[in-house]
């Protein structure tokens, strides 16, 4: 009695679900030894008699019960969020673009007007250098504040 | 066989990525290909029909609230199982009740087939369940698992979160144990062995 092999893996071998190596090597022991052999003909026995016992099966509907009772919405926020992240990446874009815009007019406006405050104190009166001057110089600071609204990264800056 | 696992495996997968971007009635499709599975697990540890019912639907439901929690990649029937054979254990704490002892075996001690053959059968069938199922936990699920469900220690180790090794152990002594029940059950306690005798339950020894 007591074959120190006698509680190896002597289920997983009758179910077939072994390496070759590991079965080959197991089924040599079962040819010289005849309490394994006991062992596994009781298993194979057991499993006749027992395996897939018939019950009373149900002559209701489980499906219909349980599609009534799940939230059939519940991961529906997870399309949603996606879509939502797509929408807001647009929505980045679309700054993105405005703010660009806005800038290169911010740009050439504050080149512009240095150049006509150059030009114009000469040929120009004082006065009227001013008069062009000073609302091209309000435009192009009304367009950096704009962008920096749109970027609040740039404010600290 | 393989090739076979690895179909369900895909079509599982398939069918649980459509439900979590939203498509819930496509739970349906899962409800159909393990209802059966399911209820009879359900039905071993409960022994009727109506506690095994309530027990899949609430299985089913608890599986699709947690749905999010399924690591995709692993197979799905095994998570399933887990969340089933945890559910019908606690089931079997809280609300179980006592059965009655297994009646009279001395039925099978004949080796006589007879017309009321299949219906014997099917009460060996029902006398056994309810010994399986009256054993101590960690041995019932084993058993119910590899005996009458056909999974082998491997598939067992996962829905159980154990090693194979272990539950080879528990087949070992829940058999062992399994037969001395039915053992003493059928000898009335009076040393009358009825598993010596030939008949199919003898042939568990
Ligand atoms: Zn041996």
């Amino acid at each position: 009695m007591t074959c120190y092999r006698s509680q190896d893996s002597w289920h997983s071998y009758v179910k077939q679900c072994l390496s070759d190596a590991e079965r080959n090597e197991m089924a040599s022991h079962l040819g010289h030894c005849p309490e394994c052999r006991d062992i596994v003909s009781d298993i194979k026995k057991t499993i006749k008699i027992i395996s897939n016992p018939d019950i009373p099966m149900p002559q209701f509907d489980i499906k219909v019960n349980i599609m009534d009772s799940i939230d059939k919405n519940r991961y529906k926020q997870n399309l949603v969020s996606v879509n939502t992240f797509r929408l807001f990446e647009l929505r980045n874009w679309g700054f993105s673009m405005i703010a660009a815009g806005v800038f290169l007019i911010a740009f050439n406006l504050t080149s512009f007007s240095s150049i006509i405050k150059t030009d114009q104190v000469t040929e120009l009166g004082s006065s009227l250098s001013k008069q062009i001057s000073i609302p091209l110089d309000k435009v192009s600071q009304a367009a950096f504040s704009f962008l920096n609204h749109l970027i609040p990264t740039s404010r600290t800056n | 066989m393989h090739y076979h696992a690895q179909t369900i495996l895909k079509e599982d997968e398939k069918i649980i990525q459509a439900v979590l971007i939203g498509n819930g009635e496509g739970y349906g499709d899962i409800v159909d290909r393990y209802q059966t599975k399911l209820y009879r697990v359900s039905y071993y540890y409960t022994q009727n029909i109506e506690d095994a019912r309530d027990l899949v639907q609430d299985i089913f439901i608890k599986a699709y609230n947690n749905l999010s929690s399924f690591k995709q990649g692993s197979a799905f029937s095994t998570w399933l199982y887990r969340i089933a054979v945890n559910h019908c254990l606690d089931w079997c704490r809280k609300k179980r009740p006592q059965y009655a002892e297994v009646s009279c075996l001395d039925i099978f001690s004949t080796e006589e087939e007879g017309p009321e053959d299949l219906y014997l059968r099917q009460e060996v069938a029902s006398e056994i369940q309810a010994a399986v199922v009256n054993l101590p936990a960690i041995y019932s699920t084993v058993l119910i698992l590899y005996y009458f469900e056909d999974f082998s220690p491997q598939e067992i180790a996962e829905i159980t979160n154990t090693s194979k090794r272990t539950v080879e152990t528990r087949l070992f002594r829940g058999r062992k144990m399994l037969r001395d029940k039915l053992h003493s059950k059928s000898s009335g306690g009076e040393g009358h062995d009825l598993l010596s005798k030939p008949g199919q339950l003898a042939q568990l020894r």
